[in-house]
């Protein structure tokens, strides 16, 4: 019989197959020895984080050069318990999991624990499901912030059309008047954003020069960040060509996350030099989009959170959701937003990253294409 | 004599629609766009009502507010907090560096009547 198959004609079926039930188990199983170095893997790990048999599990993990704090593996050699925890892992394709992890003792004949069991079952999607309802009561109470805001402003418009009036004061009621309109105009912006967090949309593909677009966004910008005294730099990928993708998406992307940074560089007291640096890169089979500033940084706790629109620390203004937006357009279009802070005080990055589609005309580079994400 | 009103608020809508109310009202006032430079005025000005928003670049309200507490030429100038956050309420009431609350706490978007008539409550 061979080892891929079961016999269940027989008393116990699996007494005899426990390779094949180690191999097929639907969650990543690694094997660590004393040195945290990894001695055996199944199959569905083999699969998302390749062949790794001899490699230390944090450098595979999680890329780290050092374990990891806490780390129940560790603890479970301790004690002998059975731990657990939950971590953020990234796969060989570049792709962020959230896993659940539990660590059981393996002993020897003499009963010392030679070797620790490392299973981690992925709860990305759930993670995904958790983070949208949760986002779905804050964005509420991020809108009623809003609104009020706006509503404020407009009480103020009126009031001060009216008091312009009653007095005959021309250029009073002309500032009314363009109060009235910069808070209509916030209603506007409000609603198209609650539209588009809430519809899915459709996102017609073409072939864009993606660096133009980049450049397009640091045009755009440039004039709003010399205002503020912050230095707006440029940093292309010159091997980036064409690909397949939305331009008017991108636009959006870039756009919010360049107005994010320029809010947090605003609201930054502790230095007097701001820059914001817009990077395209291309990493094999992703394109790779960046937007870093030396703001104020945020804690990394609150990385998971980050896109709720109520963390966004540009307070009052816009709308507030331009992030959730962001998020909302990368995940449709296969991507992924990750924010990542400098060190503490020392700004941080917001990078988008999409795998290539099929039919770009920038093709993987040669040394990675072996390696390369599935095309979505 | 006219009463003196400084407004604190980084929103310049606010600041405006605040100025003009208050003026209209009778009230002499002095606007600040953030708490540092609510402090710088303070001084120079020396009102006798101080209306403050929270949420505010460089210096928040909380901040100001702190520091005004402490000064011993300004700690008994009352304080009107208008803003649309209204958790602050609670914030202040547990405040762990143990300042007095605020007078008043009134809700973005307010009544021009009910802000007033708290106004003449602590300055006649």
């Amino acid at each position: 019989m061979s080892p891929n198959q079961l016999d269940v004609s027989k008393e116990d079926p699996t007494r005899n197959d426990y390779p094949q039930l180690f191999q097929r188990v639907p969650c990543y199983i690694s094997v660590q020895n004393h040195e945290l170095r990894i001695v055996q893997t199944n199959q569905l790990f083999q699969q998302d984080f390749g062949n790794r048999v001899g490699e230390l599990c944090h450098e595979v993990y999680k890329g780290k050069s050092s374990p990891c704090p806490e780390c129940p593996v560790v603890k479970t050699f301790a004690d002998g318990q059975v731990h657990s925890s939950e971590e953020r892992v990234i796969t060989r394709e570049g792709q962020e999991a959230f896993v659940i992890v539990y660590t059981s003792p393996l002993y020897n004949d003499q009963g010392q624990i030679v070797a620790v069991m490392e299973m981690s079952t992925n709860i990305t999607n759930i993670k995904r499901l958790q983070t949208d309802l949760s986002l779905m009561g804050q964005t509420v109470a991020t809108m009623a912030h809003s609104i009020k805001n706006i509503l404020t402003g407009l009480d103020g418009g009126i009031y001060v059309v009216n008091s312009g009036l009653q007095q005959g004061d021309q250029a009073e009621t002309l500032k009314g008047w363009e109060i009235v309109q910069r808070n209509v105009a916030r209603i506007s912006n409000l609603v198209k954003d609650i539209l588009y967090c809430a519809k899915k949309r459709e996102h017609v593909l073409s072939i864009i020069e993606p660096n133009q677009v980049v450049c397009e966004v640091f045009e755009l910008f440039r004039g709003t960040a010399a205002l503020e005294h912050i230095k707006l730099v440029l940093d292309l990928e010159p091997k980036l060509g064409p690909i397949l993708f939305n331009a008017e998406d991108l636009h959006t992307i870039l756009s919010n996350l360049v107005q994010n940074a320029i809010e947090a560089c605003k609201f930054d007291v502790n230095r007097r030099e701001h820059r914001i640096i817009i990077r395209s890169l291309f990493k094999g089979p992703l394109v790779v989009f960046e937007v870093e500033d030396n703001g104020p940084g945020l804690p990394e706790e609150w990385e998971n959170y980050f896109f709720t629109g109520m963390l966004s620390t540009k307070g009052r203004y816009g709308t507030g959701l331009g992030l959730l937006v962001t998020r909302k357009i990368v995940n449709e279009l296969g991507g992924q937003i990750t924010f990542s802070s400098l060190t503490p005080g020392e700004g941080s990055v917001f990078r988008v990253t999409f795998p290539l589609k099929s039919t770009s005309p920038t093709q993987p580079s040669p040394d990675t294409e072996a390696n390369a994400a599935p095309i979505s | 004599m006219t009463k003196k009103i400084l407004i604190i608020d980084d929103e310049e809508d606010v600041r405006t629609y605040l100025n003009s109310l208050l003026t209209n009202s009778g009230y002499h006032t002095k606007v600040a766009d953030d708490g540092e430079d609510g402090f710088r005025k303070l001084t120079e000005f020396f009102p006798d009502l101080i209306i403050l928003d929270i949420i505010m670049p460089n210096q928040s309200g909380v901040g100001f507010y702190r520091k005004l507490k402490k000064s011993e030429v300004h700690k008994d100038i009352p304080v009107i907090i208008l803003s649309a956050v209204t958790q602050y309420k609670d914030f202040f009431a547990h405040d762990h560096q143990s300042v007095p609350r605020p007078q008043e706490f009134l809700e973005k978007p307010f009544s021009p009547q009910e802000l007033l008539n708290k106004i003449a409550t602590y300055i006649k």
